[in-house]
């Protein structure tokens, strides 16, 4: 069956285009989210060079952390 | 009760599947650079064995992923019956897409929940981040469509709070990641759980009240994700890939759940997730600069669950839960349109795959979806490196030593090249076999019209993938160009309908592939003609990609490709037809009438 459906115009018996808007914008404000808000704290994902790879980082992860940081230095500098 | 796997077990089929993939590469570049270094070593020799090694590591690595799902599938275990006593928001973020056939799915999964008595348990909200405001205007109108369909006046009369939302963000900021985030942000403290879907997503009832069920048993499960099935395909090409994921896909997964364990994949939809968990791990930050790599995080999901893993939480696939579907691309030329965002976004976790803190495994995954995207470019430089080793080796030279009576024949290795020709074509073919093995043994072939119809089927998709596989090489190879060249690709829209193709368009979309096939075909008759053989496969389905995006887009009608959801519809997309019908009597009646 295919998607795409009409518009719905069932209200149109029934009220004329100002009342319909009218309802239109009261459900819409019924229908908005409630407000019960929950912080989320931005994580981390990058952090500078000197922070990241120090004496106690391992090899293998120091190589990667600077390849991905030259790369993404090398990105931003386009 | 957890269905978390022992960690041991996680070790050890992470290192069999690794020990065996690396094993698996090394012999085959071994072999190659035999097959190569007889006439002589050169550089071009030692190049192609390194590709050799990638390309058939990444291939062993797929195909060990259906043998840990073979050797490690178990019966599924028993539903849980315990009450559900937690809220649990199903969020449908939606942009620019047809508003009532995805208003009536929200419809189809609110029938669906209240025939199991849980209404008051889910409450749905729709996350608009719509920018065209026609679509959006159309969207509010179907809201209220919907609105009166669930009788939402006469519940508010009887002082129950409504259970439909409706929010459009006139800015999508951070795409679908900031759509779910504000979300959270906006209403998050009301909800234990958020069950985050797609405009083309549909769940049972069952399902979500078993993931809802799952999650209040075990406290340290940060988000579940199901394993999603393509439905309603009508093309060739849809029909093919529905088949795929329907009859492989199971296998991988449980493959891939048994090495992931705790560190497991969030897929970007039709996953359960812990809104204290998301809410204090997931909010993404921009990266820097501007895209392709820096701005927001196009691949949210695979950054988001190893974010979760890092804060100590759960990630998990459980594949043995069913009634979670989704919709495919219908043809080539909008698979390669969502193909170029995944690209995009995968690549661009190069820039976080340093990310502080994450677990190795997640760093892997992330790799893994960086590698799964330039693989294809190594297959092209495998291909050019064997042209111009071919086109550029030393004629052969019988008599090394002067004075000499008898020839020298060189070594002949061309046997170990085929062998390594031979293996890459075993472990592509290999997984698919054995699942079929295992599918016939475990009666489960039944559900895909029996044995015979399940091995054409695998028989008649093997031959569509190997045509398709060197036209999708080429826009994946121009996807990673165009990503690492800087250039961003955007957030088209996801096409959905039927999908068929004009040939124009078709032409339009693979006419600089015909190209290259051309070229290519040219080239190695030219210069290294003893390979066109080996060649032609590759070249020929490349010369007539036009005609194979085309045909592939039209409507097909075969049995072959019988999936059990066409066999038997699940409950929640009947249900979604049916209000789908319903709804467009009901619209289109007083519109014919008022056309009067």
């Amino acid at each position: 069956m295919d998607a795409r459906m009409m518009t719905p115009n069932s209200l149109s018996f029934v009220l004329d285009a100002a009342e319909q808007d009218a309802r239109k914008h009261a459900i819409l404000r019924e229908a908005a989210l409630p407000t019960a808000p929950l912080p989320m704290p931005r994580q981390v994902i990058e952090v500078p060079n000197a922070g990241l790879v120090d004496a106690t980082t391992g090899g293998l992860f120091r190589l990667l952390t600077l390849l991905a940081q030259g790369f993404g230095r090398t990105a931003r500098d386009r | 009760m957890t269905l978390e796997k022992p960690l041991g077990g996680v070790h050890l089929a992470r290192a069999l599947a690794l020990l065996i993939s690396i094993g698996l590469g090394a012999g085959a570049a071994a072999f190659f650079l035999q097959f190569g270094a007889a006439d002589g070593y050169q550089m071009v020799d030692g190049v192609r064995a390194a590709l050799v090694f990638i390309t058939t590591f990444w291939l062993a690595w797929g195909a060990m992923q259906s043998v840990e799902g073979l050797l490690s599938a178990r019966a599924a275990p028993t539903l849980l019956t315990t009450p559900i006593t937690t809220r649990t928001a199903i969020l449908m973020p939606v942009y620019n897409e047809e508003p009532g056939a995805v208003f009536a799915r929200v419809a189809a999964m609110d029938d669906a929940i209240t025939r199991l008595g849980l209404a008051e348990h889910f409450d749905f909200a729709i996350l608009s981040d719509t920018q065209n405001n026609h679509i959006a205007a159309e969207e509010e109108r179907w809201f209220v469509h919907l609105w009166d369909d669930r009788q939402q006046d006469r519940r508010k009369a009887e002082g129950k709070p409504s259970r439909f939302f409706y929010r459009r963000r006139h800015s999508n900021t951070g795409r679908k990641a900031g759509n779910i985030q504000d979300f959270f942000e906006t209403s998050g403290a009301d909800y234990d759980y958020a069950l985050i879907l797609d405009a083309d997503s549909l769940m049972g009832a069952p399902t979500i009240a078993e993931m809802v069920r799952r999650m209040q048993t075990e406290p340290k499960l940060g988000l579940l994700q199901t394993l999603p099935r393509i439905t309603g395909a009508r093309s060739r090409f849809g029909r093919a890939m529905q088949f795929a994921a329907g009859f492989y896909s199971p296998v991988f997964a449980q493959g891939q759940a048994a090495m992931q364990g705790v560190t497991g994949p969030f897929w970007g939809h039709n996953a359960l997730v812990r809104v204290r968990a998301f809410a204090e791990s997931c909010a993404l930050p921009e990266l820097s600069g501007p895209p392709p790599f820096g701005g927001h995080i196009l691949s949210h999901d695979y950054v988001e669950a190893a974010l979760l893993a890092r804060a100590g939480w759960s990630v998990r696939v459980d594949p043995d839960l069913e009634g979670s579907y989704e919709e495919g691309p219908e043809n080539m030329i909008d698979f390669a349109k969502r193909d170029r965002r995944w690209c995009q976004g995968n690549l661009q976790h190069i820039r976080v795959i340093s990310a502080p803190g994450l677990k190795a495994w997640s760093r892997f995954v992330l790799f893994q979806g960086i590698l799964s995207y330039i693989a294809p470019l190594f297959w092209v430089l495998f291909l050019a490196s064997n042209l111009y080793a071919t086109a550029t080796a030393p004629e052969p030279d019988f008599f090394p030593e002067p004075f000499q009576l008898f020839p020298v024949f060189p070594s002949d290795e061309t046997s170990k090249a085929v062998s390594v020709a031979v293996g890459v074509f075993g472990l592509l073919v290999f997984p698919k076999v054995l699942i079929l093995l295992d599918a016939t043994l475990r009666g489960r072939v039944s559900q895909f019209g029996g044995p015979l119809k399940a091995l054409r089927g695998m028989l008649r998709e093997l031959f569509m993938s190997s045509i398709n596989a060197p036209i999708m090489l080429m826009w994946q190879t121009r996807a990673v160009l165009q990503v690492l060249r800087g250039r961003d690709g955007g957030w088209p829209a996801q096409t959905r309908g039927d999908g068929q193709l004009s040939l124009s368009d078709s032409f339009a979309a693979g006419w600089w592939i015909q190209i290259w096939g051309i070229a290519v075909i040219l080239l190695t008759q030219s210069f290294a003609a003893n390979l066109l053989f080996w060649v032609l496969p590759i070249g020929v389905p490349l010369v007539l990609a036009p005609l194979v995006i085309w045909i592939t887009s039209h409507p097909s009608h075969s049995t072959v490709f019988l999936t059990p959801e066409e066999s038997t519809l699940p409950q929640v997309i009947a249900d979604h037809r049916r209000i789908m019908a319903q709804w467009a009597q009901t619209t289109a009646a007083p519109a014919a009438e008022m056309s009067v």
